[in-house]
């Protein structure tokens, strides 16, 4: 296995576009996003409950094994999440190749 | 007056939005799945434009017509600028604009509840309020980041360059925008020959999906009222004012397009369905375009009004209410 970085981002829903684009334009490797998240944070509750998904979040989960492109999605991400509310994780991962 | 609210009061698609919030008072683990619930709001959307697009195709189009249109544009540009101002000092002036632009938009499950009220006492309205209902979803949006741009001071935030293009596509191309005037086209090309092949889905289910959608809408702001009630992030001392400026405001911005409907003599159901767009507020295509343009608004603050008080407010006393007063009002 590859030692790696695991970032997580919890974002809500209607900035994944934003997100997705800022990982391209950063030379993110690759995304998973899990739709349709909810959860409580400083902004108060996000159901997920809604027809229209204004109030849910969504979760970016990349893995990466370069420590220039992990930082320049942390510094890409950091702006946006200061406007915008949301978490982004980051810890040790192992990356198993196949 | 007593018998209009008894008439509203009695309506299957009312009931059904208060059993759903009965159902969260009542602790009940009665849900609609969220996709269910989509897919009704799209049919809702389709079948109101398509319904308007056919009656618009079966009536001349006057310089009523285009009055109305314009009257629309203005009641969605005007509405927004003085709610802002109302709100600007009392709390942060990126939560002011998204207010601003929740009230001056519509909404469109208020408007299809009301095109209900108004057939089930056999009151004729013109489909082109359809398109003009789709006319005012969006200017308030554009408004709201331009009065956003214009006053915050800072934060930083107002010199960051904001993606027109992206939020000029939100605002005017949203999904819900897009499907109400994509169906009203539709309706309006195939006219009554249409009509007769989509009938038994469009006419038929209407009240039925209505009634099933309402009632998750019922679910989904009592949970708002929950969360508005318990919100921490509003601030103690925001939240009895937010309460009370969502009672407030569409009593004022119903009063403003109910006057606009009078002036222009527009007749008893028009008048209504004008007045009921001027006083409702957007919970759909706002809050969507406000997370991309004004990420710093925050959603505790404006969703909450429009979904959990408004609405139910507009659905429960607002319609028959301005019924009422317009009643009063228009000549015999």
């Amino acid at each position: 296995m590859k030692a790696c970085k695991r970032i997580e981002i919890v974002i809500e829903q209607p900035l994944s576009k934003r997100v997705a684009k800022l990982l391209e334009e950063v030379g993110a490797p690759g995304f998973t996003l899990i739709p349709r998240a909810s959860g409580r944070g400083d902004r108060g509750l996000r159901r997920g409950d809604e027809p229209t998904g204004t109030a849910t979040n969504c979760v970016f989960i990349i893995a990466c094994d370069d420590e220039d492109t992990v930082q320049r999605i942390i510094d890409g991400i950091r702006p946006l999440l200061s406007s915008a509310g949301g978490i982004c994780l980051v810890s040790d991962a192992g990356w198993l190749r196949h | 007056m007593d018998s209009l609210f008894l008439t509203n009061l009695s309506s299957p698609p009312l009931l059904f939005f208060f059993l759903g919030v009965l159902a969260v008072f009542a602790r009940s683990d009665l849900d609609i799945p969220t996709q269910v619930a989509k897919f009704m709001s799209l049919y809702l959307l389709f079948a109101i434009g398509f319904k308007g697009g056919v009656a618009l195709s079966e009536s001349p189009l006057d310089a009523t017509v285009g009055l109305v249109m314009l009257a629309a544009l203005l009641l969605a540009a005007v509405v927004p600028v003085y709610v802002f101002f109302m709100l600007r000092r009392r709390v942060a002036v990126a939560d002011a604009a998204a207010i601003a632009a929740t009230y001056g938009s519509i909404s469109a499950v208020t408007f299809v509840t009301c095109t209900s009220y108004l057939d089930a006492a056999g009151i004729a309205w013109s489909g082109y309020l359809v398109a003009a209902m789709a006319l005012m979803e969006s200017p308030a949006i554009i408004i709201g980041i331009l009065l956003y741009r214009l006053f915050a001071t800072g934060t930083g935030a107002s010199s960051e360059a904001i993606d027109w293009r992206e939020l000029l596509r939100e605002a005017c191309l949203n999904g819900s925008v897009f499907l109400i005037i994509g169906s009203l086209l539709i309706g309006w090309f195939t006219g009554p020959a249409g009509m007769a092949q989509v009938s038994p889905f469009v006419s038929e289910l209407f009240i039925g999906v209505l009634c099933l959608f309402l009632l998750d809408m019922g679910i989904v702001a009592a949970r708002r009222l929950q969360d508005l009630a318990g919100s921490s992030s509003l601030g103690k001392s925001n939240a009895p004012m937010l309460a009370v400026m969502a009672l407030g405001l569409p009593l004022v911005n119903g009063l403003l397009a109910g006057s606009v409907a009078l002036l222009l003599s527009l007749p008893e159901g028009d008048a209504l369905l004008l007045t009921v767009l001027g006083a409702s507020a957007s919970y759909i295509a706002v809050p969507a375009a406000m997370r991309l343009a004004l990420p710093e608004a925050n959603p505790s603050t404006y969703l909450p009004m429009s979904l959990a008080v408004t609405f139910p407010f507009n659905l429960l006393i607002g319609i028959p209410l301005y019924h009422q007063v317009l009643r009063w009002l228009l000549p015999a």
